[in-house]
């Protein structure tokens, strides 16, 4: 009798553990790698990366499923296949994306109808601020501040940019160092000779060596796009001799929208045999100082005796590097858009982001573009007043 | 101390009644318990052991990733009331750990980020036994938990120590470790658990004084572990193995004639 009972409590069991089995979700994967072949799937895939790549949704205010709930609807209704629709399709990315906070964004697109397109949310807020301006061109007018005798880099990046680099001095007391975008270490470990790779030379030599009637360091950063993150460890590691802890990353962790790892430190660690850095230093940058060169501006202000002038920088603050590395940040819609976004969030070691806000500048003078067209450079001359 | 009215049904019976009222087998299977009892006995004991938990989700579009599970610890306080010679139910309110890691694979192993997460959990089972001196047993029955704390440890790639290998071509980062309190989200996190838990064992009594039970305890969550904040979500669900040894005592012996 025992037997056939506890038999019978067995098939019990069978019947139980099945039906309460059934409670749970399934947990199929929403993120696909193959290509879309309707609009439905195109937006699905859209905001499923967007959904789990996306670094700022910890901060960021656009209600990404409130998008969902407006937008699905209106992608079902479009044909891939119509030319029409797929141009109508941009529209709706731009609309879909045009508050989020991070300031590296972009949208460009890979279907043939709409090659040329481009999204740039925060380009399109900035061009109808009042304060904006266009990169310019500081150094042709800076040149003429500099004593006789100071070198002028150029080299041609594997991006297919001109980096042009300058260094020399201010009257004979200023150490002056120009460059338009990041790429120094890539220019220097070059094959074969280039001009950055003189004015380097020049320009560390001169920090590991500080002749005694040099009184300051002029750092002009500004209309730079940003480059190489690893320029950073590069060019601020000649500056320090000790691991310069100057804020936090985080990265994505999982597939959640709010999945993240822990922040850790962000840390610049000192070439062998750098030096610290004695006399004052003074940063320029302005608001079309983005990404890397931004980075470079609030490394600088740690350093004692830093000073910031200019205006508020771009605020496209997160690093970049390949989707790969931490499962996160830019990817693609296979055949038809490619993300560029960042891999990870940075917070700067004020606690503080400022992404999408921009770093302020200790002294603010703004752009003024009919004095530098006289050939005078309001924030280069506040900054030359400040080094005695 | 058991004062149900008792019907007595066979097993073809109490097979009919699982076929014709699906919907109401746990409340059958209660009654059907409950009715067969003859003597109770309450025990209180202590149990230690291990715990290997394993999160159920899909991350199958993040490349040469993999979830692992880990060992932790368990201790309970348990109670169980033994109805009879082949039934008992119990409780074992205990602290366990729930622990997993998310790791990098192929050219990425090194980096992870584990999850040593302690919940505490209150769960009610029952048992059926078969054997005299040494039984074997078999539980089913459910658990509510609450996740107490967490730690996250790992090794993550600092995105800012990017160098360039020797050539130019390639990228170094060193990997930083990191080893934290675990903060809570109260818009990401479900700190609620529930979940049903099946299991075998074997029980010895040596002496009508005490009890030694060796369990190995399975615990499936049927609670995601993240709130219901954001559309399409993938689900996680802690699957956890418990190995443990308990020591019992009596605390109450009664015998009852009910047949």
């Amino acid at each position: 009798m025992q037997v056939k009972r506890t038999i019978a409590v067995f098939f019990l069991f069978c019947i139980l553990s099945i039906y309460l089995s059934s409670c749970k979700k399934n947990t199929l994967s929403i993120v696909s790698n193959t290509t879309p072949v309707n609009f439905s799937l195109v937006f699905d895939d859209f905001w499923n990366k967007m959904n789990s790549n996306y670094l700022y949704w910890d901060i960021d205010t656009t209600n990404w499923d409130e998008i969902h709930v407006k937008y699905k609807p209106l992608f079902e209704h479009l044909d891939i296949q119509n030319k029409n629709d797929v141009q109508k399709s941009v529209g709706y990315f731009r609309k879909m994306t045009e508050r989020l906070i991070e300031n590296h964004f972009t949208i460009s697109f890979i279907n043939n109808y709409i090659k040329d397109s481009f999204i740039f949310p925060s380009l399109e807020r900035k061009k109808v601020s009042q304060n904006f301006h266009s990169p310019f061109s500081y150094i042709s007018v800076d040149s003429n501040y500099l004593d006789k005798g100071f070198v002028v880099g150029n080299y041609l990046t594997l991006s297919n940019t001109q980096l042009t680099t300058v260094s020399g001095t201010i009257n004979k007391k200023i150490l002056y160092f120009y460059c338009n975008e990041f790429a120094l270490q890539e220019a220097n470990s070059s094959n074969g000779t280039n001009g950055v790779k003189s004015v380097l030379q020049y320009f560390f030599n001169q920090l590991q060596n500080m002749p005694s009637n040099i009184k300051g360091v002029i750092l002009d950063v500004r209309s730079n796009g940003g480059g190489n993150l690893t320029d950073l460890s590069y060019f601020i590691g000649h500056f320090i001799d000790k691991p310069l802890v100057f804020g936090s990353t985080h990265y994505k962790s999982g597939n959640g929208r709010l999945s993240f790892t822990p922040w850790i430190n962000a840390i610049i660690n000192p070439l062998p045999g750098s030096k610290a850095l004695v006399v004052p230093i003074i940063v320029l940058a302005d608001s079309q100082t983005i990404s890397v060169a931004e980075a470079i501006t609030m490394a600088i202000h740690i350093l004692p005796n830093s000073l910031f002038i200019g205006e508020n920088t771009w605020g496209a603050l997160g690093p970049i590097t390949e989707n790969s590395l931490y499962d996160d940040g830019q990817f693609i819609v296979p055949s038809f858009l490619s993300v560029y976004t960042s891999s990870a969030a940075f917070k700067y070691v004020d606690g503080k982001s400022y992404e999408g806000l921009g770093f302020p500048p200790d002294i603010a003078i703004s752009f003024n573009l009919s004095s530098l067209l006289a050939g005078d450079d309001l924030q280069l001359d506040k900054a030359i007043s400040l080094i005695h | 101390m058991v004062s149900l009215k008792l019907i007595w049904l066979t097993d073809v019976q109490i097979i009919y009644l699982m076929y014709h009222y699906k919907n109401r087998l746990f409340y059958l299977s209660i009654f059907f318990l409950l009715t067969h009892v003859s003597y109770s006995q309450i025990f209180l004991g202590l149990q230690g052991g291990i715990s290997n938990n394993y999160l159920e989700t899909n991350i199958s579009n993040r490349a040469s990733t993999a979830i692992k599970s880990h060992i932790g610890y368990s201790v309970s306080i348990p109670i169980m009331y033994k109805v009879n010679d082949w039934i008992s139910f119990q409780t074992d309110p205990n602290i366990s750990q729930k622990n997993y890691s998310i790791n990098r694979i192929d050219s990425f192993i090194g980096i992870y980020t584990q999850y040593n997460n302690t919940y505490l959990q209150l769960p009610l089972s029952t048992s059926f036994y078969y054997g005299n001196k040494v039984q074997i047993f078999a539980t089913l029955g459910s658990y509510f938990g609450y996740w107490l704390t967490g730690q996250e440890k790992g090794k993550i790639p600092n995105i800012f120590s990017v160098t360039t290998t020797g050539n130019g071509s390639g990228e170094r980062f060193l990997l930083t470790a990191f080893d934290q309190k675990y903060q809570f989200n109260s818009q990401r996190d479900n700190r609620l658990e529930f979940g049903w838990l099946t299991g075998i064992g074997i029980q010895y009594r040596p002496k009508d004084s005490y009890n030694l039970i060796i369990e190995c305890l399975y615990y499936q969550s049927v609670t995601d572990n993240q709130n219901n904040y954001m559309a399409n979500q993938i689900p996680q669900y802690n699957k956890t193995l418990f190995l443990s040894f308990s020591l019992l005592w009596p605390l109450k012996n009664k015998t009852q004639t009910c047949k």
